[in-house]
């Protein structure tokens, strides 16, 4: 395990900058995740960190040790791809030794090795299979114990889930989390899905246009977005003027929290953050929809701001389309948003 | 008005006519093959079909090499095309493979231009023929110039077929979780990329093997004494012996073709089961 630091890295693509002067550290023993919208230059950094490109400023350390330069055989980082990218002309068990092979680990200890990744992972069954014969899920398992087998420093997860579906990502998840908390190795887990983000990071770090936005904890990060890239990326939130919340919530609270706000201030309010049936802002339903544990409410105000609202459902039963709701919104869940976030 | 429902043309006669065209299809494909094939074993065609059956005269002939069609044996002709075609197969292989290796996966000044030249006929093989004789008049004659000129004819095929593997599967991220796990780009391509592509090599080979074993225009062309390949063979005894002995010649060819393809797809379902 060790402790990963990104020192001003730029990486360019011809003229095209995907990563741009981003400095970064992950901590011994975390689990990072790194999320942003398609082409935002997260697999960039996954890559560069792997040893697959080098930097073109920049470096990048193992605990101490410069590897900018080192090829990825010489770097020791177990790697899991969307795909697996399983050997399909071995099988399950040679998959995992193929590693430990390659670095010199005798028969005997590379195959115990494997063994008990397998018996980990729950797929001990699975040894003599070839990978083209197994689920997903199965697959990911042995992907991940291949990662594994070598002991890395450091593990990188470049999208692990997508692919599978929503129950089998949910078993996956919470399995995925527990073992990572346990074997305690350093991670870095790329993904677009904030969800499995937050359910499984210690840290965030949200990635826009070459640029890490904010890097927090997920709760940090959703409480309290830096800019309102993050606070759009990251759930849904409502972006609005404070012009727009004039009468509506007591703005005078907010300069206490944050002073020298002005009129062109934005403020982010999460949908779940409106209290419905009582307060002063008025709002007509303009659409409504079914989410299951929640109803999303699609409003507008008499000024024609439109809002997001979440209610419970047995609370959204009784609405319907064209209804005028009362809204309020307690002022110490209004974050101020500073920005777009724009580079 | 036309409907696709359950009572329409197209759902009553669709499928029909199209199992009535492939029949028919394979039906004129296949039966001069197999005509040729029982009457191999014909003593006489006189009328519209072979009698005399069942001889083996015809067989005796070719494959004991009597004056009657060429001049040697079926065996020596065979072996020695075998051995052209094998060669013809590996340069091939070491060629063609890093070539649709390269297109698939890298992306490089020149790579769509690579990849016409590799995958388009070079040129038919009278002309190569022709070429080889004007620019080496002193390799020409040799077996490295069939070698060569069959492996030049072949090789389109075998970077279609192995470029077709390389793109089923996710070469980059296979090649990058080797090289991650400590193997060198040598050993990740050798012990990693190569079986992975194997059905598509495989595929090549048969291919390959199968055409250069049959190619006449640049044997005939390129070919001037010794043991003739098996295409001259075949084209002497048409040419100079009867129809009947012509046709056991071809059978011969046949069923080496056949008997070929049958052992390298044995083999490759061999390396499947193993791995199962």
């Amino acid at each position: 395990m060790a402790t990963i630091t990104l020192d001003t890295i730029t990486k360019q693509f011809d003229s095209t900058t995907a990563v741009d002067d981003v400095s970064l550290t992950i901590n011994d023993g975390e689990v990072l995740g790194i999320v942003g919208p398609s082409g935002c230059g997260k697999t960039t950094i996954l890559r560069l960190i792997a040893g697959f490109e080098t930097a073109t400023e920049g470096t990048i350390r193992y605990d101490n040790e410069d590897v900018t330069h080192v090829p990825p055989e010489d770097r020791n980082v177990g790697l899991v791809f969307q795909g697996y990218a399983l050997f399909n002309n071995m099988t399950v068990r040679q998959n995992v030794t193929f590693g430990p092979k390659m670095r010199g680990v005798g028969k005997q200890e590379r195959r115990e090795r494997a063994n008990e990744l397998l018996s980990l992972l729950d797929i001990r069954e699975l040894a003599d299979r070839s990978p083209k014969t197994l689920s997903g899920g199965q697959q990911q398992r042995v992907g991940l114990a291949r990662a594994l087998a070598i002991e890395p420093r450091l593990l990188l997860l470049d999208e692990p889930m997508t692919g599978l579906d929503a129950k089998l990502k949910q078993t996956l998840r919470q399995e995925l989390g527990e073992l990572l908390e346990d074997l305690g190795v350093t991670t870095l887990y790329v993904t677009h899905d904030q969800e499995q983000a937050m359910s499984m990071c210690d840290r965030i770090a949200v990635m826009n246009d070459g640029h890490i936005e904010q890097v927090s904890s997920p709760a940090d990060i959703y409480e309290s977005p830096a800019n309102e890239f993050v606070a759009n990326f990251i759930g849904t939130s409502n972006i609005v003027s404070s012009d727009a919340l004039k009468g509506a919530v007591d703005t005078n609270a907010i300069e206490n929290l944050k002073p020298g706000l002005n009129g062109d201030t934005q403020f982010a309010i999460r949908p779940d953050d409106f209290i419905i049936g009582q307060g002063p802002l008025k709002a007509d339903i303009d659409n409504l929809f079914y989410l299951g544990e929640q109803v999303q409410l699609i409003v507008s105000t008499p000024d024609g701001t439109e809002l997001t609202v979440h209610c419970d459902r047995w609370a959204g039963n009784d609405l319907t389309v064209g209804d005028q709701i009362t809204l309020d919104v307690d002022t110490s869940r209004i974050h101020v948003v500073e920005g777009k976030g724009e580079h | 008005m036309w409907s696709f429902g359950k009572g329409s043309l197209s759902a009553r006669f669709g499928r029909p006519f199209v199992k009535l065209v492939v029949v028919a299809t394979v039906v004129f494909l296949s039966l001069p093959v197999v005509l040729t094939f029982i009457s191999s074993f014909a003593a006489e065609w006189v009328g519209p079909l072979p009698s005399g059956f069942l001889t083996f005269g015809n067989w005796n002939d070719v494959i004991s090499g009597t004056d009657v069609g060429a001049d040697v044996s079926v065996g020596s002709s065979l072996l020695y095309s075998a051995g052209l075609a094998v060669g013809g197969v590996v340069i091939n292989i070491c060629v063609g493979v890093p070539i649709a290796y390269a297109v698939a996966r890298y992306d490089f000044l020149g790579r769509s231009w690579v990849n016409v030249f590799a995958i388009l006929p070079l040129a038919p093989g009278i002309i190569l023929g022709i070429a080889f004789l004007r620019a080496y008049p002193d390799l020409s004659t040799s077996g490295i110039a069939l070698v060569i000129g069959y492996s030049l004819l072949k090789s389109p095929y075998m970077v279609m077929a192995v470029q077709s593997s390389f793109q089923s599967m996710e070469l980059q991220r296979i090649e990058e979780s080797a090289r991650s796990l400590g193997a060198s780009w040598p050993r990740t391509f050798l012990t990693v990329i190569i079986p992975n592509a194997k059905e598509g090599i495989i595929a090549g080979s048969i291919i390959c093997w199968t055409l250069a074993a049959a190619e006449f225009n640049f044997s005939y062309i390129v070919y001037s004494r010794g043991t003739p390949p098996l295409s001259i063979f075949l084209y002497n005894n048409i040419t100079n012996a009867s129809f009947l002995n012509a046709a056991a010649a071809v059978s011969v060819f046949f069923l080496l073709i056949a008997l070929v393809t049958i052992a390298l797809q044995i083999v490759g379902n061999q390396a499947a089961v193993r791995r199962l």
